[in-house]
């Protein structure tokens, strides 16, 4: 059990027929249960991954295969796709209903499921999104930051194995931007589904068990956060920058304060510092 | 004063039953060169105001001044003084329509009667300014361009105006972070070119390294107007309006929690790299 790309590829044809290359023969599996963050600067393949790995897109050439179903065979695809659910960067490209719960129980219901399941899981789901309270709600009045969160709901209601999630916080404020992070986190430590988080904010990919970097369509590195996050010269490299933080930290570190190396976020350099006093 | 709002008011459908507050009593002034961040949560005004600023939005309440006059009482110079205080917009590459890129920008120029000859010069000045190489874009269609690039040829269309005033609303929201830090390292070079900047943003790492004024609006009004130093110490102002420190000052917050640091708050990485290097015994350079 597990989504594996062999060897997936990915081109597009232009309409005056010239070919892109959005995505290299990969080789890339993720784990029930992990937490993979995939960071890139924008064109690096984010989203043409995230899109082949739950099967929006086939791939030219080699496999994507969930749980063992080829994503290129249509009737396989579509089982994939119920395994493998996918949350958008615009929340309002995916809801649809106009009362809250109602949103949450289109997909289950789509599968055929008896009412008390669909109740149960539209419950359940929205209170893993701390959104219950919402519940009779109507969407379009309620925050950006609040509709990513039923949004997610709504696919946390189908009960995938694997999450995609693209740049889910990239339309949100500060306010919805934290509250969106913030189920994440749950999402990672419940572990019953897997997460992978596409995002270019260095910060949101700092608490993944492993993060992949893309640039231009290949898979520039792989590794823990700490260790890939903090490289300077690789993230540069990949059109990408380090923390403000981990700067610091070098900066520090070249001086002689003797700083860990691997810190990625604000508080991780300042409890580093405060353990030296 | 460039621009001057005294006690401006704005209510969205007045005389009926829906009617909502945007902003109440908001007084301010832009002073040529300044470089003020305009910050608050959403839903705070803060778009509002900005097109009030630029005179593109009349307020129900309150004057607007340009210069000590008074832009609602002279309509026949309305169209100078938006020229005057150009208004970049949320997601401005919506509104790039031109086939060329050197049609979009020079879209003003053309319109205004700038003489033929000197178009291309300020179309080339405009693009370089955001960064963009004339001669390798001009030909291109906006819509083939990368979003950040897209965003760029549509703040060029403003800067080709050669505004006293340049207002950004948000507008490196949404680009990658190598494109961020390089557009507001552009904005600051047409600062330091005597172009005040009002910039809503919130990015506060941003906003500590750029702006020299820091706005705080909140429900509708102002709830701080000084420089950024003083702003990031308003941690309660800053938390009720759930907005966050820069990270800079985050980190010095819990060292001087720890009363390992002291004295200023420091705003950007070589403030804070000297202050520590200091604290703990180390010479900074």
């Amino acid at each position: 059990m597990s989504i594996e790309l062999n060897d997936a590829s990915f081109t597009y044809t232009l309409a005056n027929g010239e070919a892109i290359k959005a995505l290299a023969p990969t080789m890339l599996t993720v784990e029930p249960g992990e937490s993979v963050a995939v960071v890139g600067s924008n064109g690096s393949g984010k989203s043409t991954l995230a899109k082949l790995m739950n099967g929006l897109l086939a791939p030219t050439t080699g496999s994507v295969t969930v749980d063992g179903l080829s994503t290129a065979n249509a009737g396989e695809m579509l089982l994939a796709r119920r395994t493998v659910g996918m949350v958008f960067q615009n929340p309002d490209n995916q809801l649809i209903a106009t009362i809250v719960e109602d949103d949450v129980a289109f997909g289950p219901e789509n599968l055929g499921l008896p009412q008390a399941e669909i109740r149960a899981r539209v419950d359940e789901s929205l209170k893993v999104v701390g959104m219950y309270e919402y519940r009779r709600h109507d969407p379009h009045y309620l925050s950006a930051g609040q509709r990513q969160k039923i949004a997610i709901a709504g696919i946390l209601a189908m009960r995938p194995r694997y999450m995609i999630m693209d740049e889910p916080t990239s339309m949100l404020d500060p306010a919805g931007r934290r509250d969106v992070l913030a189920t994440l986190a749950d999402l990672r430590r419940d572990r019953s589904v897997a997460v992978v988080h596409i995002t270019h904010v260095i910060e949101e990919a700092a608490h993944a068990d492993r993060v992949i970097v893309l640039k231009r369509g290949r898979i520039l590195a792989a590794g823990k956060p700490g260790a890939i996050l903090s490289d300077e010269i690789l993230m540069v490299e990949a059109g990408l920058y380090i923390t403000r933080a981990s700067q610091l930290a070098h900066r520090l570190a070249a001086k002689g304060v003797p700083v860990a190396s691997g810190l990625i976020t604000a508080e991780e350099v300042a409890e580093a510092l405060c353990s030296l006093s | 004063m460039l621009v001057e709002l005294g006690a401006v008011g704005y209510t969205y459908l007045p005389r009926s039953e829906a009617a909502a507050q945007a902003l109440a009593d908001v007084s301010l002034t832009v002073g040529s060169g300044e470089f003020i961040a305009l910050i608050g949560p959403t839903g705070s005004g803060k778009s509002t105001l900005v097109q009030i600023m630029a005179g593109l939005v009349k307020p129900t309440s309150g004057r607007v001044k340009f210069e000590g006059n008074d832009i609602w009482l002279e309509k026949a110079r309305l169209p100078e003084r938006r020229r005057l205080v150009g208004l970049v917009f949320q997601e401005p590459e919506k509104q790039l329509f031109e086939m060329t890129v050197e049609d979009d920008v020079a879209f003003w120029p053309r319109n205004a009667g700038v003489s033929a000859e000197a178009v291309p010069e300020m179309t080339r000045a405009a693009l370089e300014a955001v960064g963009l190489d004339y001669p390798s874009y001009r030909e291109r269609s906006p819509f083939t361009l990368s979003g950040g690039e897209m965003r760029r040829v549509a703040i060029a269309g403003i800067v080709v105006m050669n505004p006293r005033v340049l207002i950004l609303d948000e507008s490196t929201v949404g680009l990658d972070a190598r494109g961020r830090m390089d557009l507001a390292g552009r904005i600051r070079a047409l600062n330091q070119k005597d172009t005040a900047i009002v910039m809503v943003s919130h990015d506060m790492d941003e906003v500590a390294e750029s702006a020299d004024r820091v706005i705080m609006l909140a429900q509708g009004g102002i709830v701080f107007d000084g420089p950024p130093r003083e702003a990031f110490k308003q941690t309660d102002l800053l938390a009720g309006i759930d907005l966050e420190l820069p990270q800079v000052a985050r980190i010095a917050a819990r060292l001087r929690r720890q009363g390992l640091l002291g004295g200023r708050l420091p705003l950007t990485l070589a403030e804070i790299e000297s202050d520590i290097l200091t604290a703990f015994g180390k010479v900074p350079e």
